[in-house]
C-alpha cells in the first residue's frame, strides 16, 4: 500500500497521514500507552514548622547577587523554589552583564551543590583528613593565629586568595593585620596580569571597556577576548552589538598562532608565528618594515602589508593585545601605543568606563617566589582560599613540594582541590550563592552579594570565621563594630535599611573598600635557551577557565566551541604536523617540554600554525572531586619561564612532540562531520552581496507550496496528520486548532529566530538549556553500560552518540576539502567558519510526528511539538525521522536514583527544576521551546486578569545568550521582536526544501571581507 | 529483535491485565487493615457521588499512591476537618492558602495550627500530640492522599480561579472525619471535566449547597485538552 500523497483539491499536499503510515509498517491501530503504575508507596507531605514570610510554596522567589565564577563579577538573579536555588541566571540592570550570563556563570548551582563539597570542617590526622566540629576546627585556628602573633612571625604568614573583587580583600586585610599578618596575596591565574600592568601605565586604567560599535576594524594580537582575555560576558556583548549592525559593523581580523573562539569569529585570520605579534605592530607603528614582520611571522607578505593599510586607514580601529606570550607586556605597551596614535583612546577603547575586575591581582611569580620562600622554610604558615596554586603553577614552582615543608597550612576552600587537600585544616566558606559580600564591577556602582538559600552544608563564611577568631582576642575585638560581615557589608552602604532597600536588585551606587595590595614581586624571568621545534600554546580553557570549573559536570560536558572536545584531553596541531609524525585523530602522541611530558591523543586542527601545537589547560585534577580526573593536566608542561610581568607564559613554552607507541583512543566529541557538504545548515553571505540585494529577501518561495508566513490556526497548510481530520483544510471542525477556538490556543504561534551574525559559538545557551531543563551529563566514567562494558573511561557514553543536549553548537568549516587533507599556505592560510545553535525547529510540518506509533509527539495547536512523556514507548522512530536530529533518547536511567548511570549525585539533584519532568530511561525528549515558561507566563496573566505583553517572558537559551543573538516568543503577533526578525532579509530555515516549515528561523552571518578584495555585484 | 518480542509480548499481557478491571463499589484499600474510622467513612461516603466528572476510566480504583477512591490512610494526628471547617467556620484557603496563588495547594506549617493550639484544647490528647511536634521542632509528617504523577503538572491556582470549588474534586472534606480520597483523579476523569466543561452549579451541589439562581444561570467553563495543558 502507498503512503497517500496525492493532493488535493485545495492544490497542496495532503502529506503524510499516520494511519497510513503505520499501515504501511503493518502495525494496525494505535497502541495506547502503558497506564501509569501505583507506586504502592506511602508518601509524606511535610509542611514548613513555621511558614517563611514571602514565599509561596511552588511559586519561585528571585534573589539578586553577584557571580563570582570569574573576576567579572557580572550580576545574577537567582530563582529559588522551596529554599534551593534553582537557576542561575543574568540580571537586566546590571552595568556589566545585563542579564546575559556564560556557561561558567550558569555553573555555578553545580559548585553550589557539588557533591565533592566538605560538608564539615576536616582537620588532618596522619595521611588523612577527617571531619571535625567548627569549635575545634576555630579553636585549632585561634591557637594558632594566636600563636603567630606572639612570636612576631605575622610578616612572613602568606594568605593566599582566590582573586575577586569588592570590600572582602580590604576586609581580610584588616583581619590579617590584626594577627600582625601581611597583606595577602590575590591570585588569579586567568588574569592577563602583563596587559593589566601595561594597560594600567599606558591608559591609566587597568582594564577599559572597549566600545567595539565605535570602531570600523577590530585587531586582536591574540587576545581572545570572548574567551579568557578579560571579561568574556561585556566584551562578547559589545562585540555581537557591534557586529549585529552588519552595515556598520566592524571588521575583524586576528593575528595569532592559534584560532581561538574568538579567532573563529574574525573575517580573517593572520597565523602568525608566537611571539611575532611585536614585529607585526611594530610595522603597523612604521617602526619596523612589513618584510621583516612577516619573515618572524612565517606568513606571506601581503597579508602584512593589507593589516598595516587597513589599520591605517580605518577611522576608528580596537587594537587588542593578549596577555600569555613571552613578551606579553612588551606587546600590550606596542599596541596602547599605537592605539593612542592612532586616536582610538575615548574613542573604541575606554578607560574612563573601565573594569576594576583585576584590581590588586597577582600573578605567576607572585606564587613562585612564595613557594621559594615556603621551601627554604621561612614561612610558618600558609593559608588558602579558593585558590589552587598547587594545580595552576607551572612544575618548576614547586608549589606542592614546597607546602610540605609549612608547618602548618589552612584552607577555606570549599571543595577539595590539589591544595586544599594537602593543608591541615579546612575550615569550608560558603560557596558564593550563600554569601554576603560586594564588588565594585564598574567605578561607582557597587554589586551587592547576598545568600539566595540557607546553606547547604555545615559551612561558614569565610569573612565571619575570621570575624570570630579576631573578635576572640580582646585586643582586636573593638575594631569591630558589626556583628558579623552582612554588618559590614551594610555598614559600607549606610546601614541596615540602605542595604534591605538595594537588595531587590542587588545594585547601589558606593565604592568597595579599598586596600594597598603588596607591592608587585619582581619578575625574574630570563631568556631561557628552550628546545623543541614546536611551540606550545597552554591555553586557558573557554569551558574550564584554569581548571575551576573541572568537577561541574555541565562544564565538562559542554563540548569546546572550538574543538568540540568534552571530558577529555587532546593535543591540538596542524594536518601537517599529524602527517609528518604519522598520526591521525586519536593516536596518542606524547608531548615533551622541559618542565614535563603529556601523552594524548592527537587532534588534527586547521586553526594552528603547522610548527604550533595546543592543549587546552583545566582537566587531568588528583584531588579535585570526582569529576576532575578526566583528561590530563597541561599545566604540569608549562615551562617556568613567565613574562616581564609576571603573569604565567602560557603561550610560549618549546615542545618535541612524538608517537606515541600507535595506540589509539577515541575522541570524545560530539562533531560528525566538520564540514557543511553543500546543505546549507549555517549559511553566511558576504557583505557586499547582501547590499547588492543578491540572496533575495525573507524566505524562498516553492512553487506549489504553501508559503512559510507564521499564520495564526494551523501552522502550516500541509501539517495535516498530527491534526488528523482536524488538519484537512476544508473540514468543518478544527477543534482547538481553529483560530477562532474559544479558547484561543490557536492564536499563537511560538517560534524563534537566532541571528548568525551575533552568535559566536560561546556556547552558553547549552548550559543554560541543561539548567532550565534537567538534562542529565553522561560522560562521567561510571555512567556507562553496566552489561557488555566495551566502552569505559570519561566520556564513553559521548562516544556512542549519547549526549543529551538539547540545544547544541555546530561549528563547520568552510574548506573545500576534509580537515586532515588541508594544507598550510602561508600566503592564503585562512578559512571561514560558521556556526549555529540547533534546536528543535517545532517544524509545522514535522517529520517527526507522523512516525510516532502512540502518539507521543503531537503538534500543539500554538505551534509547539510537544513531546508526551509518559506516552514514549521508546521507539525512536522520531529521532530516526528528524532531519535536525535534534531528539534525544534516554539509553540509560539518568534520572533514576537506584541506578549507576544517575547523572545527580546528591545533592546536584536539588538544582533540578521541579516545572520540569524528570525522564526516565526509554523516554525521547528534545528541546520544548521550554513550554513550562510559556505556561507559568500564562498561569501568570490569567492570575492578574490581563493579557500578555510582547517580550514578557523569554527561553531560557534567549536569555542566557551573551550575543542577544536568539530571540524567542509568538510570530504571529506583530508586536512580538521575533515577528520582526523573523521577515529580515538575511531570514532563511535550515534544510528549507524538505518542506519542513520550521518554526525557527535563522539569519545569516555576514562576513566583511578585506576592502580590496570586494566582491562586486 | 527477540528483546522487542519480549518487550511487545509483555506490553499486550500488561494492557490485557488493565483491561475490564472496573467495580461498581469502592474495595476496600489494598495493604494494611481498615481501622473502624477509615471502614465508617468507606461505607458512608466511599462511593464516589456520581457526576458528569466521575468517569474512571481504566484505572477507576487505584491512583498514583496506590489508594484508590476511598483510601483514607491514618495520619500522625487525627485532624478533624468537620470541626475545624463546619463548627469553626474555616475557609479551606485559611491553611491551604497557596490554592489560589499557586500550582501547589499549600499545607499549613505547624505554627498555624499552634497560633490557636497553643491554648485551645491544650490537653487532649491529639493537640498533646501535636504540641510534642511543635516542641521538638519537627514538623507533622502527614501521609499524602491525592497525587497525580510526576509527569503531569497540575496548577492548583487555575481551578481555584476558574470557580471550580474545591469539593469538585476533594469530595466534602468538610464532613470527613479523616480524610479520604473522593474522586480518582485518573486522566480520563480529568478530560472529561475539561471537554464537557465545568457547571458551576455541580460545583456547588458537590460542595453540599443548593445553588442560587444566579449560579444557575452560568454557562459552563471549558479549558483547554491538547496534552500540552498538563504533560509537559
Amino acid at each position: 500500500m502507498t503512503v497517500d500523497t496525492s493532493v488535493s483539491e485545495t492544490g497542496s499536499s495532503a502529506g503524510v497521514k499516520r494511519r497510513d503510515f503505520l499501515k504501511v509498517l503493518g502495525v494496525s491501530g494505535a497502541a495506547t500507552a502503558a497506564v501509569g503504575c501505583s507506586s504502592g508507596d506511602v508518601e509524606k507531605l511535610i509542611p514548613y514548622l513555621v511558614s517563611p514570610d514571602q514565599t509561596v510554596p511552588g511559586v519561585s522567589n528571585y534573589y539578586a547577587t553577584t557571580c563570582r565564577e570569574c573576576a567579572a563579577g557580572c550580576g545574577l538573579i537567582v530563582e529559588v523554589r522551596d529554599g534551593r536555588a534553582i537557576k542561575a541566571e543574568g540580571n537586566p540592570e546590571h552595568p556589566v552583564n545585563r542579564g546575559a550570563l556564560c556557561a561558567r556563570g550558569q555553573s555555578s548551582l553545580q559548585g553550589l551543590y557539588n557533591p565533592d563539597r566538605y560538608r564539615q570542617p576536616m582537620k588532618r590526622e596522619g595521611d588523612a583528613l577527617v571531619a571535625t566540629t567548627w569549635d575545634d576546627a576555630l579553636q585549632i585556628l585561634s591557637a594558632k593565629l594566636g600563636e603567630v602573633k606572639s612570636r612576631g612571625q605575622g610578616s612572613r604568614v602568606a594568605f593566599v586568595n582566590q582573586h575577586e573583587q569588592g570590600s572582602f580583600p580590604a576586609f581580610l586585610d584588616g583581619v590579617l593585620a590584626g594577627f600582625g599578618i601581611a597583606p595577602h596575596l590575590s591570585y588569579d591565574a586567568e588574569a592577563p596580569v602583563a596587559v593589566l600592568q601595561a594597560n594600567q601605565a599606558a591608559y591609566g586604567a587597568a582594564w577599559p571597556a572597549i566600545d567595539f560599535s565605535a570602531a570600523s576594524l577590530i585587531v586582536s594580537f591574540g587576545a581572545d577576548f570572548l574567551d579568557g582575555w578579560g571579561l568574556p560576558v561585556p566584551q562578547q556583548l559589545a562585540f555581537a552589538e557591534a557586529r549585529g549592525k552588519v552595515e556598520g559593523a566592524p571588521r575583524f581580523i586576528y593575528v595569532g598562532a592559534r584560532r581561538s573562539l574568538t579567532g573563529l569569529n574574525a573575517d580573517q585570520w593572520i597565523p602568525a608565528k608566537p611571539g611575532s605579534e611585536l614585529a607585526i605592530v611594530n610595522a603597523i607603528a612604521g617602526k619596523g618594515s612589513a618584510a621583516a614582520a612577516a619573515e618572524a611571522a612565517g606568513v606571506g607578505v601581503a597579508l602584512i602589508d593589507g593589516l598595516v593599510a587597513e589599520v591605517r586607514k580605518a577611522r576608528a580601529s580596537a587594537l587588542l593585545a593578549g596577555g600569555f606570550g613571552q613578551d606579553a607586556g612588551e606587546l600590550a605597551t606596542a599596541v596602547a601605543e599605537l592605539n593612542k596614535a592612532r586616536g582610538n583612546v575615548g574613542k573604541t577603547i575606554k578607560p574612563a568606563d573601565g573594569y576594576l575586575a583585576f584590581e590588586g591581582v597577582a600573578g605567576h611569580v607572585e606564587m613562585r617566589a612564595l613557594a621559594e620562600r615556603m621551601n627554604a622554610g621561612e614561612v610558618p604558615m600558609l593559608l588558602v582560599r579558593h585558590a589552587n596554586p598547587a594545580y595552576t603553577t607551572a612544575p618548576g614552582v614547586g608549589f606542592a613540594a614546597a607546602m610540605a615543608k609549612v608547618p602548618f597550612k589552612v584552607s577555606f576552600s570549599s571543595v577539595p582541590d590539589e591544595t586544599t587537600s594537602l593543608c591541615d585544616l579546612i575550615l569550608p566558606d560558603h560557596h558564593g550563592l550563600e554569601s554576603w559580600g560586594d564588588a565594585e564591577p564598574v567605578k561607582g556602582r557597587l554589586s551587592l552579594q547576598q545568600p539566595t538559600m540557607d546553606p547547604v552544608f555545615d559551612s561558614r563564611q569565610t569573612a565571619d570565621v575570621l570575624l570570630a577568631v579576631a573578635k576572640a582576642d580582646p585586643s582586636l575585638a573593638s575594631k569591630y563594630g558589626f556583628a558579623d560581615y552582612r554588618g559590614y557589608i551594610a555598614s559600607r552602604i549606610g546601614g541596615n535599611q540602605n542595604l534591605k532597600n538595594a537588595l531587590p536588585t542587588a545594585l547601589v551606587s558606593g565604592a568597595a573598600a579599598s586596600r594597598t595590595a603588596p607591592a608587585r614581586t619582581a619578575s625574574r624571568a630570563t631568556a631561557k635557551e628552550q628546545s623543541g621545534e614546536y611551540t606550545l600554546l597552554t591555553y586557558l580553557s573557554p569551558t574550564l577557565g584554569d581548571g575551576r570549573g573541572a568537577n561541574k559536570p555541565w562544564l565538562q560536558e559542554l563540548p569546546d566551541p572550538v574543538t568540540k572536545i568534552l571530558w577529555q584531553t587532546v593535543v591540538e596541531m596542524h594536518p601537517e604536523t599529524a602527517k609528518r609524525i604519522g598520526v591521525a585523530d586519536g593516536e596518542l602522541v606524547t608531548v615533551t617540554t622541559a618542565a614535563g611530558s603529556l601523552t594524548a591523543p592527537a587532534l588534527v586542527y586547521i586553526g594552528l600554525r603547522p610548527d604550533t601545537l595546543a592543549v587546552a589547560l583545566g582537566r587531568g585534577h588528583t584531588a579535585a572531586g570526582r569529576y576532575a580526573e578526566a583528561g590530563e593536566n597541561a599545566w604540569q608542561l608549562l615551562d617556568a619561564a613567565e613574562d616581564r610581568a609576571g603573569g604565567a607564559a602560557l603561550g610560549a613554552t618549546k615542545a618535541t612532540l612524538v608517537k606515541a607507541d600507535g595506540k589509539k583512543q577515541r575522541i570524545v566529541t560530539t562533531e560528525g562531520s566538520g564540514r557543511q557538504h553543500g546543505r546549507g545548515i549555517a549559511q553566511a553571505i558576504a557583505l557586499p552581496a547582501l547590499l547588492a540585494g543578491e540572496e533575495g529577501h525573507g524566505h524562498h518561495v516553492f512553487e506549489g507550496q504553501a508559503s512559510t508566513e507564521f499564520l495564526p490556526g494551523l501552522r502550516s497548510p500541509t501539517a495535516n496528520d498530527a491534526q488528523g481530520e482536524f488538519g484537512v483544510p476544508n473540514s468543518k471542525d478544527k477543534g482547538q486548532y481553529d483560530p477562532e477556538h474559544w479558547s484561543g490556543a490557536a492564536k499563537r504561534r511560538w517560534a524563534m529566530t537566532i541571528d548568525l551574525a551575533k552568535c559566536t559559538g560561546c556556547s552558553a545557551c547549552v548550559t543554560a538549556c541543561y539548567a532550565e531543563n534537567n538534562i542529565p551529563t553522561v560522560g562521567a566514567s561510571w555512567q556507562g553500560p553496566v552489561l557488555l562494558p566495551d566502552r569505559t573511561g570519561f566520556g564513553a557514553n559521548v562516544t556512542r552518540g549519547r549526549e543529551m543536549a538539547w540545544i547544541r553548537l555546530e561549528r563547520y568549516w568552510e574548506i573545500d576539502r576534509e580537515p586532515k587533507d588541508v594544507v598550510f599556505d602561508p600566503e592564503h592560510p585562512d578559512f571561514d567558519t560558521n556556526f549555529i545553535p540547533m534546536m528543535c525547529q517545532h517544524c509545522g510540518n514535522a517529520p517527526c510526528e507522523p512516525v510516532c506509533p502512540v502518539y507521543a509527539t503531537y503538534h500543539a495547536p500554538n505551534g509547539l511539538n510537544v513531546q508526551v512523556y509518559n506516552r514514549c514507548v521508546g521507539t525512536r522512530y522520531c529521532s530516526n525521522n528528524c532531519p535536525y536530529k535534534v531528539r534525544y533518547y534516554n539509553w540509560f536511567g539518568y534520572g533514576d536514583p537506584t541506578r549507576s548511570q544517575y547523572a545527580f549525585p546528591e545533592p546536584l539533584h536539588w538544582q533540578l527544576n521541579p516545572d520540569v519532568t524528570v525522564r526516565q530511561k526509554g523516554i525521547m525528549e528534545k528541546c520544548t521551546f521550554c513550554v513550562q515558561r510559556i505556561k507559568e507566563a500564562e498561569h501568570r496573566v490569567s492570575l492578574e486578569g490581563r493579557e500578555m505583553q510582547p517580550d514578557e517572558f523569554t527561553t531560557a537559551c534567549a536569555q542566557a545568550c551573551p550575543s542577544r543573538a536568539i530571540v524567542f516568543g509568538d510570530a504571529a503577533d506583530e508586536n512580538w521582536s521575533v515577528a520582526k526578525w523573523a521577515k529580515d532579509r538575511r531570514a532563511y530555515h535550515v534544510f528549507e526544501e524538505l518542506n519542513t516549515y520550521t518554526a525557527v528561523v535563522y539569519l545569516k552571518k555576514v562576513n566583511h571581507p578585506a576592502p580590496t578584495a570586494s566582491a562586486t555585484a | 529483535m527477540i528483546p522487542g518480542m519480549v518487550a511487545i509480548a509483555l506490553v499486550a499481557t500488561m494492557l490485557s491485565a488493565y483491561a475490564g478491571s472496573q467495580s461498581a463499589e469502592s474495595p476496600a484499600p489494598a495493604g494494611a487493615e481498615e481501622t473502624a474510622t477509615q471502614k465508617a467513612n468507606r461505607e458512608a461516603f466511599g462511593k464516589a457521588k456520581p457526576g458528569p466528572w466521575a468517569y474512571s476510566g481504566a484505572s477507576g480504583y487505584t491512583n498514583y499512591l496506590g489508594g484508590g477512591i476511598g483510601y483514607s490512610p491514618e495520619q500522625p494526628v487525627k485532624f478533624p476537618h468537620p470541626v475545624h471547617v463546619n463548627a469553626l467556620k474555616m475557609n479551606c484557603a485559611f491553611c491551604h492558602n497557596a490554592a489560589n496563588q499557586s500550582p501547589d495547594p499549600g499545607l499549613p506549617a505547624v505554627a498555624t495550627c499552634m497560633g490557636c493550639h497553643t491554648i485551645v484544647g491544650a490537653g487532649r490528647p491529639e493537640i498533646v500530640k501535636l504540641t510534642e511536634y511543635w516542641n521538638n521542632k519537627q514538623p507533622v509528617p502527614w501521609v499524602r492522599i491525592h497525587k497525580v504523577p510526576e509527569y503531569v503538572h497540575f496548577p492548583h491556582m487555575r481551578h481555584v480561579n476558574a470557580g471550580v470549588t474545591c469539593q469538585t474534586c476533594h469530595g466534602q472534606v468538610n464532613n470527613m472525619p479523616q480524610v479520604f480520597m473522593a474522586q480518582s483523579l485518573n486522566m480520563g476523569w480529568c478530560v472529561q471535566c475539561h471537554v464537557n466543561g465545568y457547571d458551576p452549579a455541580e460545583g456547588v451541589r458537590a460542595a453540599g449547597y443548593e445553588p442560587d439562581s444566579a449560579t444557575l444561570a452560568l454557562p459552563k467553563k471549558k479549558a483547554t485538552y491538547d496534552c500540552a495543558t498538563c504533560h509537559y
